[in-house]
């Protein structure tokens, strides 16, 4: 390598002051990543997102090896007694009204619907499980299931559109009218009739997340296929892909090394905005009781107990908080995947 | 090609003069042989994708080109110079006519069968910054077609791709660096390394420097010269600004929508331009003198639109000579002088010598007001 | 990693964006300050000059450093002239353009120094007669939006994207109308714009007056952009490459029409290209530039028959002429423009000169008056000021 750079720099010697003109370099350039990341950090709000995406993963992934009071599915059989008061009203021989409290203590094998206290930090829900734990597995589920499905539709619509806007004519046609079709698919209806087969099926919980995310992955590539395409489009016009054609490249080459790089930024965003929206879709699943199901947690499960006016009201911490976390995933995604989008279009290089 | 000839009667029933001399046999320095050329664009088509209505881009050019020339086409936007040289790369499909080179009939070879002759022929572009790829090194840029093609054996390609950096001015320490991080003109030289890296024998610039600053286009087209004594190069040299033109080629092709005007050797065209077209074009352009007040011939109108071209010469809307002939027939290629061929009525013998059969009288085009002509983007 | 030092480092960087925000916000809050009248105008130094431009100095404040763009430049408008400004491309003859609009991107750029004075007419005159004038680098924005578009208006290179697609040519030029003469009834509006139309020569104004600009060729819609310059019967018209994006037959129409109303307007043209020819064909008066400075100023007969500065006749040189020697290789300057960032204060042709001297490694040269109107910065010619 040394040898390599000497020889380098003996040429560059002895060929300077011939036809090479004398550059003075009198300032430094951004290196392309630094050039990104620069306006990238720009933007207040994706490093708010980013913080939040960081937050997201170490509470989920981490959080459960750390903090190892109660399991997942772990429901606390510590016995717990509650005093209830009722009072009843008597009227004596004399007329007067006679107030009667009554103590019961009711004394339960589960610790269920329990308050935030030390114990718990979020309280209990109503099968006795904490609520923090289960917030933390939640995450994992949610992520796992957002990367996975996002890698999936990727896979399937970069391949798909890729070859619709590489080869074009009949081809593109046929891929683009069956993006059309899923396009037109309502995809709840579909969903809910694949969970209702799925549950004639009985088939047990892990393998129902498989299935969800393989039904999430069918009805969300057509999106990709058909930004991949478009994008492919307008770079095919570019001249540097007629220089590849007049270079006399292998279709290989071209597609791999000068289509798709050209579309990854719009790829990297298209996954990360991708990845709020695919959590979002596993949490209305799991609330509709379609998606992950007990004893698995899921945020969207975790807020269907609000299903149950007592706890809407009274148990704010069994579903506030998986609320929250939605909340905190989608939006942080939604900031980082406009950040980028911000950081690498090239239009937006002044 | 019977149903495109159906298309267009008119231009199938202009005389080319086969004795013009425009194609002649090949020899064995001809390196390409262009015999009437032509490329429509399908710009309407029917409902079942039939094509209704063409856009003739290219329309009827021939000329011929030997080793170590350069040819340069010269003519305004719209008139089919850049879509001529990327239908000699083959870069599109044939209308119809035929294409030579090296004495080979390279008309209809297939894709696959062109690959065998594209290290032969390069291109190189008129803009430096959407012509090289951002995400790729200027090394690799270069190094590619070389791996591709096995120019030179695999452990010499980084010597090889340096060697040729350096002929084109680039320093070697370039050869890591991103295409964002050059001016126009070093971009541009990238772009001649990596064309000249496959060894071409032909070589197409297409506006090479037109979108460059005044003193890195000298650099650039001493560059090219330079290149082409030292490695033996031919150039088809596409541009509008006659001024470089003239720096550069040996012969001239002056193009109007699609069709050649005038072609001769360079110098005799600057020296004695025949056809009024360019004419004008030659007085067009301004001469850095204060004090040189040219006799300007300044053209009416707006050049029309090549989808819906006048009949007859092309250029009789704007022509200050036009006659009445001129709306009615297209001119053929005469060579007016010694080796210097022009479509233009005035130079035609039969025509001019004929006047009780072809109307000679000067002759005003119908009030085609610029308004009326509207661009069709 | 061949080339370490090639990339700022994350320190480095960071410095520039920091020294980049105050230096941002120190502007921005200057110029939010209330001003008097008098603090924006000042007097001019010379009745018959429309701009005096003195020491304007704009700079972009870019993560890679602060640029230069305009590094003290210098020189006047006189009435009812063409002012030729060249240069290549980064030389800042656009953005000095700008900052006579007032319309230079903030707040990376900001115009730091120097005034710019406007001999507007409308403000009387010092005790000593002399006009009193604008200072547009300090006048408030509301003040501006009276004299941008109606004193100074601007004609750009592009005619494609400088129309909004969506609305008629005549609707575009009515609005400048309504803009600028408050209380014009729309009837007089638009025939003042068929007026202004039939004055760059357009034959059927009322017809183009109801097209949209899609439906017009490029020499056409930049006919439309000189009419909608001469709306508001301006002072002065900036024409940034006006012709540029046109082929030749229709640039000949063009600068053929911008004369023409020059002269019956008696409005002065600045008028910004890299082409020496549009120059030597249009101008009266010559500017050269080079990487934000003034190298030579001058009439046009001074700059191209006795040019002096090596870069301006180099520039000549490296031009190829339809009637020259073709045999010779054409004269071209070695190397490229500078890079804006972090200039040394000496000469910045210095290293593609060909006349070198020793004196020119140390600082800028100051300029040297070699006549009445000739101007040039070049150590070549330090005390030679009366010869010739």
């Amino acid at each position: 390598m040394a040898e390599q750079e000497k020889k380098l720099n003996d040429m560059s010697e002895a060929t300077d002051g011939i036809t090479m003109p004398q550059e003075e370099e009198t300032y430094l350039e951004m290196s392309p990543i630094r050039l990104i990341m620069r306006r990238f950090f720009r933007s207040k709000l994706s490093i708010v997102g980013l913080l939040m995406i960081v937050f997201l993963f170490l509470f989920s992934f981490l959080g459960p090896v750390v903090y190892q009071r109660w399991g997942e599915e772990t429901v606390d059989r510590t016995q717990v007694s509650n005093l209830i008061y009722q009072t009843y009203y008597y009227t004596d021989a004399n007329g007067n009204k006679i107030e009667v409290v009554e103590q019961l203590e009711h004394i339960s094998g589960i610790n269920n619907y329990a308050s935030p206290s030390e114990v718990h930090l979020l309280g209990t829900d109503d099968k006795g499980m904490d609520v923090f734990v289960r917030l933390m597995y939640g995450g994992r589920i949610s992520l796992t299931i957002g990367f996975i499905v996002v890698i999936l539709e990727t896979l399937i619509g970069v391949l798909l559109g890729g070859i619709s806007g590489y080869f074009g004519g009949w081809v593109d046609q046929l891929i683009m009218r069956i993006v059309d079709i899923f396009n037109c698919i309502p995809m709840l209806p579909i969903l809910l009739i694949a969970s209702a087969m799925i549950d004639s099926w009985n088939i047990e919980a892990d393998k129902r997340i498989y299935i969800l995310m393989v039904i999430i992955t069918i009805f969300s590539w057509s999106g990709v296929a058909r930004l991949v395409r478009g994008q492919i489009l307008s770079i095919r016009e570019q001249e540097y892909i007629t220089a590849t054609e007049v270079m006399g490249l292998s279709i290989w080459r071209k597609i791999f090394y000068h289509l798709i790089p050209n579309v990854m930024p719009q790829l990297i965003v298209s996954m990360t905005l991708g990845l709020g929206s695919v959590i979002l879709y596993e949490s209305t699943l799991s609330y509709l009781g379609l998606g992950v199901q007990l004893p698995k947690a899921a945020w969207g499960t975790m807020i269907a107990t609000s299903n149950d006016p007592q706890v809407l009201s009274y148990h704010v911490n069994m579903w506030l908080p998986a609320g929250l976390m939605i909340v905190i995933a989608v939006l942080g995604f939604n900031f980082v995947g406009d950040g980028l989008r911000d950081a690498m279009d090239p239009k937006a290089r002044k | 090609m019977i149903e495109q000839n159906k298309q267009n009667p008119q231009t199938d029933s202009v005389p080319v003069a086969k004795d013009g001399g425009v194609a002649t046999a090949s020899s064995a320095n001809e390196v390409l042989r262009v015999e009437h050329l032509k490329k429509y664009f399908p710009i309407a088509t029917d409902f079942f994708g039939r094509p209704t209505a063409y856009l003739r881009a290219v329309d009827d050019i021939s000329f011929s080109l030997e080793r170590g020339k350069t040819i340069g086409i010269v003519g305004e936007s719209g008139c089919g110079k850049t879509t001529l040289g990327r239908t000699i790369l083959k870069l599109y499909d044939i209308t119809g006519g035929q294409i030579y080179f090296e004495g080979k009939n390279i008309t209809d070879l297939s894709k696959s069968q062109m690959k065998k002759y594209r290290t032969d022929m390069q291109l190189i572009f008129q803009d430096p910054y959407s012509s090289l790829s951002p995400r790729m090194t200027v090394g690799n840029i270069i190094k590619e077609a070389v791996c591709q093609h096995n120019i030179v054996p695999k452990e010499e390609v980084h010597e090889y791709v340096v060697d040729i950096m350096k002929k084109c001015g680039l320093r070697p320490q370039f050869y890591d660096r991103y295409p964002h991080e050059f001016s126009g003109g070093q971009r541009q030289r990238i772009c001649i390394a990596r064309a000249l890296a496959v060894k071409p024998k032909l070589v197409i610039c297409d506006e090479p420097v037109s979108a460059l600053d005044v003193s890195i286009q000298a650099q650039i087209i001493n560059l090219l010269k330079e290149l082409q004594k030292n490695m033996g190069l031919t150039y088809i040299f596409i541009s509008h600004d006659l001024s470089v033109v003239k720096y550069i080629t040996d012969r001239i092709m002056v193009m109007y929508l699609g069709n050649m005007m005038e072609m001769g050797d360079t110098a005799g065209i600057f020296k004695n331009p025949l056809h009024p077209y360019t004419q004008a074009l030659f007085s067009a352009v301004p001469a850095p003198d204060p004090d040189i007040k040219m006799k300007r011939i300044i053209l009416e109108g707006d050049i029309p639109s090549p989808a819906n071209p006048p009949s007859g010469c092309k250029f009789h809307t704007r022509c200050s000579k036009c006659m009445g002939v001129c709306a009615a027939k297209a001119p053929r290629y005469v060579e007016a002088e010694p080796d210097h061929y022009v479509a233009c009525h005035l130079y035609d013998s039969e025509i001019m010598d004929h006047g009780e059969e072809y109307d000679i009288t000067p002759y005003t085009p119908p009030a085609k007001s610029s308004e009326a002509i509207k661009s069709d983007e | 990693m061949k080339q370490k030092g090639h990339y700022l480092s994350v320190k480095e960087s960071r410095a520039i964006i920091r020294h980049n925000i105050k230096q941002m916000k120190y502007y921005e809050a200057e110029k939010r300050k209330p001003r008097t009248l008098a603090e924006y105008t000042a007097p001019m130094r010379d009745n018959n000059n429309l701009i005096e431009i003195d020491s304007l100095k704009t700079c972009f404040f870019t993560d890679t450093g602060t640029v230069m763009s305009v590094n003290g430049v210098s020189f006047d408008i006189p009435k009812g002239k063409i002012v030729g400004v060249v240069g290549e491309s980064g030389c800042g003859k656009s953005v000095t353009s700008l900052s006579i609009m007032q319309l230079v991107q903030a707040p990376q750029g900001q115009v730091v120094e120097g005034q710019i004075r406007f001999n507007a007419g409308d403000l009387g005159q010092t005790e000593d007669g002399r006009n009193i004038g604008y200072d547009i680098a300090k006048t408030p924005t509301a003040e501006m939006y009276r004299i941008r578009g109606k004193d100074i208006t601007m004609i750009f290179q592009e005619p494609m994207t400088s129309l909004n697609p969506v609305f008629t040519i005549g609707y575009q030029l009515d609005e400048v109308s309504f803009l600028h003469t408050p209380g014009i009834s729309a009837g007089d509006a638009k025939a003042h714009s068929i007026e202004m139309l039939k004055k760059v020569g357009i034959s059927m104004p009322e017809h183009t007056y109801s097209s949209y600009p899609h439906e017009l060729s490029g020499g056409m819609r930049q006919r439309v952009m000189i009419a909608m310059a001469l709306v508001g019967d301006p002072k002065l018209i900036i024409a940034d490459e006006p012709t540029t994006a046109l082929d030749v037959t229709i640039q000949a129409q063009i600068l053929e029409l911008l004369k023409d109303i020059q002269k019956k307007q008696g409005c002065s043209i600045m008028l910004i290209t890299h082409d020496l020819g549009v120059i030597a064909e249009m101008a009266d008066e010559v500017v050269v530039m080079y990487a934000g400075r003034v190298i030579e100023k001058g009439t046009a007969s001074e700059i191209f028959h006795n040019p002096l500065h090596p870069y301006t006749i180099g520039l000549q040189k490296s031009k190829p002429m339809i009637n020259s020697d073709v045999n010779e290789p054409l004269y071209s300057i070695p190397g490229k423009v500078p890079s804006p960032i972090n200039l040394p204060n000496s000469c910045y042709f210095k290293s593609r000169c060909n006349k070198c001297l020793a004196k020119c490694e140390g600082e800028y040269p100051k300029g040297v008056q070699v006549s009445d109107t000739h101007w040039v910065s070049c150590y070549l010619y330090e005390g030679k000021a009366d010869t010739k």
